[in-house]
């Protein structure tokens, strides 16, 4: 099936890359199916004479069998395809030799009888058949065999037969290697004594014959001089020597092994590299050249794994330990993949040998690796073989934590090959330098995480590595973007991240909307881990790392960006700004304002889009701080008045001269800024930081805050609607201050009562007077006891300063506190100013009454109805019943005026208030207890009109 | 076994004795395969003869009967011409009527320094023959041939044989055997060596040329036939390359080298490689190699 499967991808091939594809396709076709048809016709013979038994026969039919072998016009795949075929039919032959051979002792007879073969090929395949049989009926004669079988096959330099051949080598003593086994280690002098015992006993063996006819030969060889030959016949006299060596040294039966996969490996390389030197006929066009040049090297990568059989062959061998490896085995591969000087080859081969064996031996032989690295052909891509070193032990050290012992030797290795590399390797591309270190830094983190220096280090390198003034590539950027997101990734904390004084410098070197993206890929990380940063330090590091963020420049994104992306892009990156800078915070009240101030520093500098987007948070999280430092002071207070002792923390507070004082100063600082940029906004911060002062119970600080909302709301506010907004909420949030001195109070809702009724619109100027109204009986909404305390506790600080003043405002207050309502329920009452709240329902009234548009007259009336019910509710004296009663026959009579269109006024949700409004009025009056207190509302009448 | 030769008037028969044990060599006959006793020079050639007369009504005459034996050398080239290598003449009978009789013969201790030669124009061939002459009419003769091989006992030095070929700038190749000299069973080993070689070699093979060489009255004949050719390499080499040969000789049928048998033949073998380079055009270098004879196997194939 496989072998079907394969001629259509090379007629693919062939068709994108021929001119004339349909008739070189089906040439190749033809060529290989009548060569298949010849060969399954002798292989027939072959069977035959196998089943008779005769070997002579057997030899000439396989020889004739094995003559489409020869072929030099088919495609490299096809030839292998005929190559399967071939060797499959060769059982047979290799089934009555093996037959043979038990009947009677015919070895060498066998051996020798092939060699009359006149062709070439046939004759090496057979000698190869032969030979294998040979070794299995008699292992003593491996070694010599073996050692015979290579040198014959140097008769074939054609590079695909020769290949082919040598695979063919490979694949038929893959079972015959002598290799060593756990029982065998015991025994294996013994062994080898007997096989040199063999070898001396048949001097007169071909085999040795030819030994010495060889050893003349080199003498020869090195009496001629050529020097380019040199290292041709250094490798010669090696190969020799060895021989020698290993005579004298008993050599052991599974070295043979080694050393003849060795061997073969080099001559399969040295073949197949030279597939791609093929000289290719004269009469061809340049294009026709350079497209067989490109087919060759297509069709010769196919061929990779007929080399690469021979490292599987080599890491199958138990024989090969570590030690084996490390001394016999990698240097001779290494020295071959570097002399060989063929990129293809180069890579493949390192490739290769890092997969095939254990990644055990590369940790102990990583020197060595990294010693050809350097050497190998320019356009070999040293990165995938580094990254793929790379890949493997890290997923070694995943998978076998522990078993690594010096794991900072091995970057140690792995830093300084690279950097020899780069030295040396002028050509490499930047691009692929950073990859490797990226590699090398996952390494790193994998093996030792601890080693931030040495992280640190490496971005160093990448920034040095960038220095060279050469625009960025998109793909460089890429690369650089995952080099800063790997320590991030791995770590997951920033505070760690701070620590590698490299970074920003790395990030620096990328264009803007690439360090955008890559900071904001920070801060989330920030914000998904919750990951606090507690030193100001620290803080100002990482602002240093995202700056492009908070800084203003030319080609930042603008707010008023067209393209709607990008300006979702900004809003989103000042959106996580604004949700990071709460992450910045430290138990250490000091270091937290410290940070504060930081962040104000670094966000001043961002340009008005970003301040209008960042100042905000900013204040909240001061705000916060502040209510923790006035948590701080309260404890203070408690221990003082309790132990008379001092506590450190508030030394620590005063020593640094931190309050919350200066807190609400360095707000106030950073809000001024804002105002003019975004009015609306600073109204409203301006109004927290108000409520959060006087929590702190600072008068003059909230005051101030107070004063800079309502100065904002008078020379920026224009829009009515806004105003209206705007007012309503300088309001209610006046009512809810309480550490204000009456007199200031008063001074404030005055100029609150004075915008409500300059207000442009009518119905809003009855709405926001309305509001204003409950500044002037402002009730503390909280249980008894707790306001009083917290009141007796603003009373006590501030009679600390200025007594007298003092014992006025505790008066005042006191003497309206004792205020009950109908409900039994005493509550505070902070400030009453009955007159002024009269006031400012009759102004309502007015104003609603002179609208000229009845079914919002209905609406306010009944707005202000219920406002004046409240008040007549706290039984507070300031609204009384002959007031609610007036303002129903106010209604009453209003009525009466639109009674023509009354049902068209009042729509079902204003008709539904009224009812309800009502309703309660008659529950009141039927209610125990606020029975006396409703007595005198007169509902009878306006609810027969209108509930009829 | 005995050939009897009729001519109508007797049958003539011989019969070599001493042959117990004798390794036959098997020839080619007037397209019969014939096998030959082989002899070595110095053996002593005996046997009998013996001579029936057909037709004992009718007495026939002859001038005498003649037993000799003799080593030819015979060519094609020039007839007429055969050059006794030796011979030897027992008389057997004189002059007298035929009658039935045996003789025993013996040629003791014959010297036959050349051996036995088939080639393709000329032969060498020994044979015992009896003649019957008569004064009227055609003499009546019998051969009994037999095969002569000698063991070489002065083998020539071998010198070893290196042979350089190489067009400047282009192709060096020196191809080196150790020996010259090879008995006919022996194996040619050596190397070819690749210096430089920017011409694109397709293969390489090496054949053994065989040379018969006659020297004739009026001129020298040559022919030459190759005995083989064998594929030693399969593609081009690249410079550095060292390609081991292993050329088994046991197959060819080779005869040992002769020189100046008769001061007139010679057969000389020569080496010679060719190199194809991929247009098909041929390189070649050749160089003589000596083949002597080593043993002698049982049965020696025509």
């Amino acid at each position: 099936m496989s072998r079907k499967d394969k001629t259509p991808k090379i007629s693919q091939k062939n068709q994108e890359q021929k001119k004339t594809p349909t008739t070189q396709v089906g040439e190749q076709t033809q060529l290989l199916d009548s060569l298949k048809a010849a060969a399954r016709r002798s292989g027939f013979y072959l069977q035959r004479s196998v089943q008779e038994g005769k070997l002579s026969d057997s030899i000439k039919q396989a020889g004739e069998m094995l003559n489409g072998l020869r072929s030099s016009s088919l495609s490299p795949k096809n030839y292998y395809d005929l190559y399967l075929f071939v060797s499959d039919e060769l059982r047979y032959f290799g089934l009555l030799l093996r037959e043979s051979i038990k009947k009677e002792p015919i070895a060498s007879i066998i051996y020798r009888d092939v060699q009359f073969t006149s062709r070439i090929i046939p004759r090496l395949y057979l000698l190869i058949t032969a030979g294998a049989v040979v070794i299995e009926n008699n292992p003593k004669k491996t070694r010599e065999i073996l050692l015979d079988l290579l040198e014959m096959c140097k008769g074939v330099p054609h590079p695909t037969r020769g290949l082919f051949l040598r695979h063919y080598l490979s694949q038929m003593t893959k079972d015959l290697l002598p290799d060593i086994s756990e029982s065998e280690k015991g025994s294996k002098n013994g062994n080898e004594k007997e096989i040199e015992k063999e070898i001396e006993k048949e001097p007169k063996n071909q085999k040795s014959n030819e030994n010495e006819n060889k050893n003349e030969k080199k003498n020869e060889n090195k009496n001629v001089k050529i020097k380019k030959e040199e290292s041709k016949t250094e490798n010669n006299k090696n190969l020799q020597g060895n021989e020698n060596e290993d005579k004298k040294n008993n050599v052991l039966p599974w070295m043979i092994s080694i050393n003849f996969t060795i061997q073969n490996l080099i001559e399969m390389n040295k073949l197949w590299i030279r597939i791609q030197h093929q000289k290719l006929p004269g009469n061809i066009s340049k294009l026709e050249r350079v497209s067989s040049r490109i087919k060759l090297t297509e069709e010769r990568k196919d061929l990779c794994s007929l080399v690469g059989t021979n490292l599987v062959r080599l890491s199958q061998l138990d024989s090969v330990t570590l030690e084996v490896y490390k001394e016999r085995v990698l240097p001779i591969l290494l020295e071959q993949i570097e002399q060989c000087g063929d990129k293809i080859a180069q890579s493949y081969l390192t490739e290769a040998i890092i997969l095939v064996f254990p990644d055990e031996y590369h940790i102990h032989t990583l020197p060595d690796l990294f010693s050809i690295l350097p050497n190998l052909h320019q356009e070999v891509n040293i990165k995938n073989i580094i990254i793929l070193l790379i890949e493997r032990l890290i997923n070694f050290a995943n998978n076998n934590p522990k078993s690594i012992e010096n794991t900072f030797l091995i970057t140690q290795i792995f830093s300084k090959g690279i950097s020899s590399i780069t030295r040396k390797r002028t050509s490499l591309p930047r691009i692929h330098l950073l990859s490797i270190l990226n590699g090398l830094m996952k390494l790193s983190l994998c093996l030792h995480p601890q080693r931030i220096d040495f992280i640190n280090h490496m971005l160093s390198s990448c920034v040095k590595s960038i220095a060279i003034q050469k625009k960025l590539t998109k793909d460089e950027i890429n690369e650089i973007l995952s080099i800063l997101s790997t320590p991030l990734d791995f770590y997951n904390d920033l505070n760690i991240l701070v620590q590698l004084e490299n970074y920003s410098m790395l990030i620096d070197t990328l264009p803007n909307e690439n360090r955008r993206i890559i900071s904001l890929k920070f801060l989330e990380n920030g914000l998904n881990t919750l990951t606090i940063v507690s030193s100001p330090k620290k803080v100002s590091k990482l602002l240093e790392i995202t700056k492009v963020l908070f800084l203003d420049s030319k080609d930042s994104i603008s707010e008023n960006e067209e393209d709607e992306n990008l300006k979702s892009l900004f809003f989103r990156e000042q959106y996580t700004v604004c949700r990071f800078i709460h992450l910045l915070r430290s138990e250490n009240i000091a270091k937290s304002f410290k940070i504060l101030q930081i962040i104000a520093d670094t966000f001043s500098s961002g340009g008005t889009r970003r301040i209008k987007i960042t100042i905000p948070p900013l204040v909240f999280s001061a705000l916060q701080l502040a209510n923790g430092i006035r948590q701080l002071e309260k404890e203070k207070k408690k221990i003082l008045n309790n132990n008379n002792k001092e506590n450190k923390d508030h030394d620590n507070l005063e020593d640094i001269g931190l309050s919350a004082k200066k807190i609400f100063e360095f707000i106030h600082k950073i809000m001024t800024s804002l105002t003019k940029l975004l009015p609306l906004k600073s109204l409203k911060l301006f109004l927290q930081c108000a409520l959060a002062s006087d929590k702190c119970n600072f008068e003059p600080i909230a005051y101030e805050f107070m004063t800079k909302a309502i100065l904002v709301y008078n020379d920026h506010l224009k829009d009515p609607k806004t105003q209206y907004q705007m007012i309503n909420y300088i309001s209610s949030t006046l009512q809810t201050l309480r550490a204000f001195h009456p007199d200031n109070y008063s001074l404030l809702c005055n100029q609150c009562g004075g915008y409500s009724a300059k207000l442009n619109i009518a119905p809003h100027q009855v709405r926001a007077i309305v509001t204003c109204s409950y500044l002037f009986l402002s009730i503390i909404k909280q249980p008894l006891n707790i306001a009083y305390k917290e009141i007796k506790e603003k009373i006590e600080i501030q009679d600390e300063k200025n007594k007298n003043k003092k014992i006025v405002k505790v008066e005042k207050v006191k003497k309206i506190i004792e205020y009950k309502r109908p409900s039994n329920e005493p509550v505070l009452l902070y400030f009453i100013d009955v007159k002024r709240l009269l006031g400012c329902i009759s102004r309502a009234i007015r104003v609603a009454g002179s609208l000229m548009e009845p079914s919002l007259l209905f609406e306010l009336l009944i707005e202000i109805l219920n406002t004046c019910l409240y008040f007549f509710e706290l039984d507070s004296g300031a609204v009384n019943s002959s007031f609610i009663n007036t303002l129903l026959d106010l209604i009453l009579q209003k009525k009466s005026e639109n009674e023509s269109n009354w049902k068209q006024l009042l729509t079902k949700p204003i008709y539904n208030f009224y009812y309800l409004t009502f309703k309660h009025i008659k529950l009141c009056k039927k209610n125990k207890e606020t029975k006396r207190l409703f007595k005198p509302i007169k509902i009878e009448k306006i609810l027969k009109d209108f509930l009829k | 076994m005995s050939f009897f030769s009729s001519k109508g008037v007797c049958t003539i028969g011989i019969e070599l004795t001493n042959v117990q044990g004798r390794p036959i060599k098997v020839v080619k006959r007037n397209k019969k395969n014939r096998n030959l006793y082989v002899f070595s020079s110095k053996d002593t050639i005996s046997g009998v003869v013996e001579i029936q007369a057909t037709k004992k009504r009718k007495k026939v005459e002859h001038i005498g009967i003649e037993l000799k034996l003799c080593g030819v050398l015979e060519s094609n080239l020039e007839s007429g011409i055969n050059t006794d290598l030796v011979s030897s003449v027992k008389k057997l009978a004189t002059a007298g009527a035929l009658s039935d009789r045996k003789w025993q013969f013996s040629f003791p201790e014959f010297n036959m320094p050349q051996e036995s030669y088939d080639g393709i124009n000329t032969s060498i061939r020994y044979y015992v023959k009896v003649t019957i002459k008569r004064n009227y009419a055609v003499n009546i003769k019998q051969e009994k041939e037999f095969c002569v091989m000698n063991l070489d006992t002065s083998i020539p030095k071998s010198v070893p044989i290196k042979m350089e070929v190489g067009i400047e700038d282009f192709l060096h190749i020196d191809f080196t055997f150790p020996k010259s000299v090879y008995h006919l069973n022996d194996v040619i080993l050596g190397r070819i060596n690749y210096y430089l070689a920017k011409i694109n070699l397709k293969y390489m093979q090496i054949a053994i040329i065989k040379r018969e060489i006659f020297r004739g009255t009026e001129e020298t004949f040559t022919e030459k036939q190759t005995m083989c050719t064998f594929e030693v390499m399969d593609g081009a080499p690249v410079k550095g390359e060292s390609i081991p040969v292993r050329f088994f000789l046991e197959n060819l049928k080779l005869s040992p080298t002769y020189r100046k048998i008769a001061k007139r033949f010679s057969v000389r073998y020569y080496l010679t490689l060719f190199l194809i380079d991929e247009r098909e055009k041929r390189y070649f270098k050749q160089n003589e190699i000596i083949f002597y004879r080593k043993s002698i196997a049982k049965i020696e194939d025509k």
